[in-house]
């Protein structure tokens, strides 16, 4: 009668592993610590990233959210026609609003400005502005005094918002001492205000860092991206988004372009 | 008349061929039809597809004469008016000409009140005249095409004309030439980039911009200049690009990434998949510039610090790490999507299959996992280098202009994207090696990105082959 096996493949009697042994247990004891310790590392390397994030995120915030919000100067304004250079008769009548765009605000904004004492350079070289705008929607301000906030100039901004270490030297604290008394004087008398920015919201560039707004920027982004669009739209079809948001992008990046019979852009369709 | 009004009467009377087609074939169904209704095949295409074949021969050639016109026509309607100049007052070279007619346009439209140029208000007098003319020939020249176009197409039709075969072959030759702009487009852009490498190459030998190490691409506009040696050897921008980007980005981003995506894959509960998932993509989506800035204002004087504390006194606020951990992080969604997808692709089978002969989570994802899913991942690796070093905004701001081979990354090293920027923007003459140079340089970066793109599709596809 033939041998149904080799001998030296029959199942050997082996003595069933005692997992109660010491080093058994010290065994599995190692596998579950290394098994917490990979798994407390991908959390880690997954909260390090999330904390990247937050941290980017917070900084920008943290050293952005002030520029949304700007200073302003009270100054009390006599719009006097004289100063102004205007016929009070004639800025009523019919060309009226091309005499008063014509006017020397500039020279009476020094002279309001000058109000306000030793801090008179507080006031931002396009203060005279607000001054225009009021007369021209109100020409009845002609010759009586307001109050008006006028922008401060950036360094008078900056050191209300607390942006400069006073405690440092003069030289290296990127502001002078005359600043510096002008705003403690201003904000002594209460002359001084933070409120919301509009005109870096409404306002096109400026190389004043008071003055300087964003639209002129949003609408070229606007522009650019509807353009983009289109052609996008008519050139080329988009590969059909499978996986998440990510990998979507990166596909219509990659080389080659994703042609529908292009075989190496088979290879993403599939997952 | 201008060309738009032109533009709008050919529309609006291909709108009426479409119609007139359309009746056509409205009535070769109501003269084949009986008293029993329609005489099913009688006519072989539907009156909507007569009314689009006429429509569209009429319209075709119009419409490609009209936008000729719109290219060339500016330039005709110039000859013309310098042509009727005498001979002495005509501009000498392009560039007076070019001056010269945006003075008549200027005049012209009214914005200039005055010009410098004493030939130009009579050419602007001129200018309107002779403008009208040659718009108005081109559009009596479209109008005849379009005439002559939709007379011989409506003249075809027929009961058994088949009019829907011939509309469906011109949509897919439309189609066919769409598609062909965008291949064309990538096409030009590699010659243009070709062709000026080779005139930088006759500038400069590609041994020694390939292979040499010094690099200071000023050339001197006067001959006694101090400082302008002209040494173009990218053997540094190339170092300093694969430091940045393949070597300091990539130990950021490998090691987190691959660890998050494990994580998300083989941890994480779905709840919480759900929230860390969109988080992690968040990374990406913030906008490099933003990234730019942050790398140059607050984790490049981090570092700087960090490098002063360990002892270096010239420790560059411009250094490799900064630049390269910001860019690191930048990618770490990139390289965590494409090991989530490459774990994701291996068969469930055998990871239960190691998990059921008792094998802990991290003993199957270490032995079993990451060694089936290795092509994937290191083919997404690539993918991401070759997007960290094709990477402009952040070693623009963060990285430097120093051509240093070095492997510290506490200095300032360039990488190639910045040089090109560097190169390219402010005045310079368009045939100085230095202006050149920003080709080659890309070229050479274009090849790299490419073969490192090919590489790791091939790498990716073989291996999704073997799974599927």
């Amino acid at each position: 009668m033939a041998t149904v096996m080799p001998a030296e493949a029959a199942p050997q009697a082996r003595t069933p592993t005692d997992w109660q042994a010491p080093d058994m247990q010290r065994r599995i004891a190692a596998r579950y610590r290394a098994e917490r310790n990979f798994r407390f590392l991908g959390l880690a390397a997954l909260l390090l990233a999330g904390a990247f994030l937050v941290f980017l995120l917070g900084t920008i915030v943290r050293d952005g959210w002030s520029g949304f919000q700007r200073t302003e100067v009270q100054v009390s304004v006599t719009f006097d026609p004289a100063v102004l250079g205007v016929d009070p008769a004639a800025a009523r009548g019919p060309d009226g609003l091309t005499i008063l765009r014509r006017a020397d605000w500039v020279g009476l904004m020094l002279v309001s400005a000058n109000r306000l004492g030793p801090a008179a350079d507080a006031v931002s070289e396009a203060a005279w502005v607000r001054l225009r705008d009021a007369v021209i929607a109100d020409p009845a301000l002609l010759g009586q005094t307001r109050t008006i906030w006028v922008p401060a100039t950036s360094n008078i901004d900056l050191l209300a918002k607390g942006k400069f270490d006073l405690d440092a030297p003069a030289e290296s604290r990127g502001v002078s001492d005359e600043e510096v008394s002008d705003w403690r004087l201003l904000a002594q008398k209460g002359l001084i205000r933070t409120g919301l920015n509009t005109t870096f919201l409404m306002e096109a560039d400026s190389t004043d860092p008071e003055l300087a707004g964003i639209r002129g920027a949003a609408i070229g982004s606007l522009l650019t991206l509807l353009i983009t669009i289109s052609i996008a739209s008519i050139s080329r079809n988009m590969p059909p988004r499978t996986a998440g948001p990510i990998s979507s992008r990166f596909r219509s990046t990659i080389w080659p372009p994703c042609l529908p019979s292009s075989s190496a852009c088979s290879a993403w369709r599939c997952s | 008349m201008t060309i738009g009004v032109i533009l709008l009467l050919v529309l609006a009377l291909g709108a009426m061929a479409w119609l007139f087609g359309r009746a056509r074939g409205l009535a070769m169904v109501a003269a084949a039809s009986t008293a029993n209704g329609p005489a099913i095949g009688a006519v072989h295409s539907r009156p909507f597809y007569h009314g689009a074949w006429v429509a569209m021969l009429a319209l075709a050639p119009a419409l490609i004469v009209l936008a000729g016109w719109g290219i060339v026509g500016e330039g005709v309607v110039e000859d013309q008016l310098v042509a009727s100049l005498p001979q002495a007052a005509q501009p000498a070279t392009a560039l007076d000409r070019a001056a010269l007619m945006n003075e008549v346009r200027g005049l012209a439209s009214g914005d200039l009140p005055q010009a410098f140029n004493p030939a130009a208000p009579g050419l602007a007098r001129q200018y309107a005249a002779v403008k009208g003319n040659f718009t108005l020939m081109a559009g009596a020249v479209a109008l005849t095409l379009f005439a002559i176009g939709g007379l011989w197409a409506f003249s075809r039709l027929r009961p058994d004309f088949r009019a829907r075969n011939q509309v469906e072959r011109l949509v897919r030759g439309t189609l066919i030439v769409a598609s062909a702009v965008a291949i064309l487009t990538t096409f030009g852009i590699v010659l243009s980039l070709i062709f000026e490498s080779i005139r930088f190459f006759e500038l400069v030998s590609p041994s020694e911009f390939l292979f040499g190490t010094r690099w200071s691409p000023q050339t001197a506009i006067r001959a006694d200049q101090v400082g302008s040696s002209g040494a173009f050897g990218a053997v540094p921008l190339f170092w300093g690009t694969i430091f940045i980007g393949a070597i300091i980005a990539m130990l950021v981003a490998i090691p987190l990434g691959l660890m998050a995506a494990v994580y998300l894959t083989q941890y994480a509960r779905p709840s919480v998949r759900k929230w860390l998932k969109p988080m992690l993509e968040l990374l990406a989506g913030v906008p490099t510039v933003v990234y730019g800035f942050f790398a140059a204002l607050t984790v490049a004087p981090a570092v700087r610090n960090f490098a002063v504390s360990l002892g270096m006194a010239d420790a560059s606020a411009e250094s490799a790490l900064a630049a390269g951990m910001v860019m690191g992080v930048m990618i770490i969604p990139f390289v965590s999507s494409m090991a989530d997808d490459a774990l994701s692709a291996v068969p469930g089978s055998m990871r239960d299959g190691s998990l059921a002969m008792g094998a802990t989570t991290s003993e199957t994802v270490r032995r079993v996992l990451l060694p089936a899913a290795l092509p994937g991942i290191v083919g997404g690796v690539l993918l991401a280098v070759s997007r960290a070093i094709g990477e402009t905004m952040i070693v623009v701001m963060a990285a430097g202009l120093a051509a240093n081979l070095t492997a510290n990354p506490f200095q300032s090293v360039t990488t190639v994207t910045t040089q090109i920027v560097a190169l390219l923007t402010g005045d310079q003459e368009f045939d100085s090696a230095k202006t050149l140079s920003a080709f080659a340089l890309g070229l050479v970066l274009f090849f790299i990105t490419l073969l490192l793109n090919i590489y790791a599709l091939a790498v990716v596809k073989r291996y999704r082959e073997a799974y599927d």
